[in-house]
């Protein structure tokens, strides 16, 4: 603070605290505090250092006696054997690439086997791609296989597959997982025991034994890496310590192929576990994948299409995750609908054409694209990917060109459907097919797409030489004065074209004079093989 | 795994040279030794856990003062719930006269005791924003950036914090 801020009677009393100093004591055991706090840096460390906060915390709330206890124990939790074995294990672990656990287990129950005197082989594998990290184990029939999106669970007993989402860890945290009672433990019942050196295939070794009512567990660290080596369980049974499992991990081995291209069986019963609904999360499961492959790749220049094998219902294109500017656009539909729905058609009703032959040709897909590129464009790589191309031919049709005669135009507030729906009865031409403001230029598009509704792109069109600028679908909603119109006319049928005509003369002043023009025609042709 | 090795790296980058200067504020701000430790501990396992956000904010030093601040003055109010019924109210009548050397540090010391009480009354953002700005010493850019808001906001923030204090702290102030 500055001599002028000084004067103020506030900032004196605030600088009375900003220049108190320090007692020397004080500052002394932050910064032990804080040089332990760097010392014990690993991923399990901040676990362990923010459980620790939050036992304060709740300590606080008992009482400053508890918290001063738990703050008395801190001394003895960062300087324990057991404390520092585990974050040397932690700081070895960060450099491994691949960890190969083998072993076996008892421990089956509510897996797969109630039968625990059987010991079952175990294999597991963890280990880190470019793109993340990746998990195998197989326990007696259990198979988990962790690709790092999808945690898929192949039990062969029940020929049951379950899909979930992924719990990849890295190594660090993996062990945090599995050892965190080296450190977790800290009540008196809790018995801990430094083990004799002992040599483990051929390495020396120490071990630490932790025991907690009837279970105990041993973990043996190797003394020159200080990796640990094996770990056992054991169960109080008739007056015995009965063993569990027994596990020995080596770590930066060759990951073998048929790990490393492991591939989930098909199944007869499949479980989706991503969510509630199963397809909104499978959905998010998808796009989760899509994301990660993005993350060893660069991502397409303008859009990439990744096939699929099967649809997933209720997808909605959104944002891919983790990019700047590309979306995904979820195509699971028989191509006619691919191209009637697609966001180019919109303004250009009456001008595609779908043959026959290819209008049920289903689609499985998602488009991965740079938002600027132009639907025109997506909806012509969606296509091609499968087969097919879009080609645009200019061919002479029959059509309607629309003239205004300048009249003063309504509101759209007051312009209406030619006819009254009758909810009960069947939708006929000229009823209002739905709510929703349109404006003139919308209406024209809105009788183009009932002429053609089937894409065979032959119907009557509207072509508009009205020289009206239209406003926007916004500017109609926020301007009332604004025309256009406040139903959706529906013109299916025969009698829609007199009806219309009629209607738009009425309404807007705006005739339709029959020509035949050169129109530019976007028709879906099957590419023959052998073309590019 | 090599994350790991990048975010301890990051910790020494940006954390280690601030060091001697946070701990500092936090003792100016939690007097009492084992709150201080409490405190510390509390910034050091938020900044450990949120190191890849402070690394990608466009002011990370700022933000690490934050969360040290932060830190410190929930401390105090967690102080301020526990003690509240204890503590009696000191006020200007019953507070020690200044006299002699000892009585006047002894009055100095239940001032700023008093002057702490009072930062743990005011709102979160402003006890924050305060703290940064005259314990931290930090400029009010830098409080902006930590806050997440434009430079004028957080000078509005210390404004209205030194306004509640000027009449929580009132019989302090008055002329002598």
């Amino acid at each position: 603070m500055n001599d002028e801020q000084r004067t103020d009677p506030v900032d004196r009393l605030l600088d009375s605290i900003a220049t108190e100093e320090v007692p020397c004591d004080l500052e002394q055991r932050l910064r032990v505090r804080m040089a332990a706090f760097r010392s014990g840096l690993t991923p399990g460390g901040a676990v362990r250092l923010a459980r620790r906060a939050s036992l304060r915390r709740t300590a606080w709330i008992a009482g400053l006696a508890a918290a001063l206890a738990v703050i008395g124990l801190f001394p003895w939790l960062t300087s324990s054997p057991q404390d520092r074995a585990y974050a040397e294990a932690m700081r070895a672990l960060a450099k491994v690439k691949s960890v190969h656990v083998s072993g076996w287990t008892t421990d089956t129950r509510g897996r797969f086997s109630a039968d625990r005197s059987r010991r079952w082989p175990v294999e597991e594998w963890g280990w880190n791609s470019p793109d993340g990290s990746r998990f195998y184990r197989r326990e007696g029939p259990d198979t988990v296989w962790d690709d790092g999106v999808r945690r898929y669970r192949h039990r062969e007993d029940q020929d049951v597959l379950e899909v979930g989402e992924s719990e990849a860890r890295d190594l660090p945290s993996h062990f945090a997982a599995i050892a965190d009672f080296l450190v977790r433990e800290k009540r008196p019942a809790v018995r801990k025991t430094m083990l004799d050196e002992r040599l483990l295939g051929g390495r020396a070794a120490w071990g630490m034994q932790v025991e907690a009512g009837s279970e105990r567990r041993e973990v043996w660290f190797d003394a020159q890496t200080k990796l640990p080596i094996q770990m056992s369980e054991f169960r109080q049974g008739d007056g015995q310590w009965l063993p569990v499992s027994e596990r020995t991990l080596r770590y930066d081995e060759e990951l073998p192929r048929e790990i490393a291209g492991y591939r989930p069986p098909a199944a007869r019963n499949v479980r989706n576990l991503a969510g509630a609904g199963s397809s909104a999360g499978a959905w998010k499961l998808r796009v989760q994948e899509l994301a990660a492959r993005y993350r060893s790749r660069p991502l397409p220049e303008r859009m990439e299409v990744i096939a699929r094998t099967a649809p997933i219902p209720g997808a909605q294109g959104q944002v891919l995750p983790g990019t700047k500017g590309y979306h995904v656009w979820p195509v699971d539909e028989p191509l006619v609908n691919v191209v009637r729905f697609n966001e180019a058609s919109r303004w250009l009703h009456g001008q595609f054409r779908v043959p026959a032959e290819c209008r049920d040709y289903a689609l499985h897909l998602d488009l991965v694209y740079q938002a600027k590129v132009s639907p025109l464009d997506r909806l012509r790589c969606v296509l091609e990917s499968a087969g097919f191309d879009l080609a645009e031919e200019v061919e002479q049709r029959k059509v309607w060109i629309a003239r205004y005669d300048g009249r003063k135009l309504k509101p759209w507030g007051e312009v209406k459907a030619p006819i009254r729906r009758d909810e009960r009865g069947p939708l006929r031409a000229g009823m209002s097919s739905g709510d929703g403001v349109v404006t003139l230029q919308g209406l024209f598009v809105l009788f183009n797409l009932y002429q053609d509704t089937n894409l065979v792109g032959r119907g009557l069109m509207i072509v508009d030489e009205t020289g009206l600028s239209p406003p926007t679908d916004h500017q109609l909603l926020d301007d009332p004065s604004l025309p256009g119109c406040s139903e959706q006319p529906c013109w299916i049928g025969e009698e829609a074209p007199a009806i219309a005509k009629a209607w738009f003369a009425e309404q807007f002043g705006i005739t339709f004079t029959e020509e035949t023009r050169p129109i530019k025609m976007f028709v879906v042709k099957k590419r023959r093989q052998g073309s590019p | 795994m090599g994350e790991v090795r990048v975010d301890i790296d990051a910790w020494d980058a940006l954390v280690q040279p601030l060091g001697d200067h946070l701990l500092r504020s936090i003792a100016r701000i939690v007097s009492q030794p084992e709150d201080a430790e409490d405190a510390l501990q509390d910034a050091l396992a938020t900044i450990w856990r949120k190191l890849q956000r402070i690394r990608a904010h466009q002011n990370p030093r700022a933000l690490i003062f934050r969360i040290c601040a932060d830190a410190a003055v929930d401390v105090l109010r967690r102080r301020r719930r526990f003690d509240r019924s204890k503590r009696p109210e000191v006020t200007s009548g019953n507070r020690p006269n200044p006299g002699g050397e000892a009585e006047n540090r002894l009055a100095a010391e239940e001032t700023r005791a008093e002057v702490r009480r009072a930062i743990a009354r005011l709102p979160r953002t402003q006890a924050t924003a305060v703290v940064m700005r005259y314990v931290q010493e930090q400029d009010y850019r830098a409080i902006g950036d930590a806050l997440g808001c434009r430079e004028v906001t957080a000078r509005a923030h210390v404004a209205r914090a030194r306004k509640r204090l000027s009449s929580l702290l009132a019989h302090l102030l008055a002329p002598a």
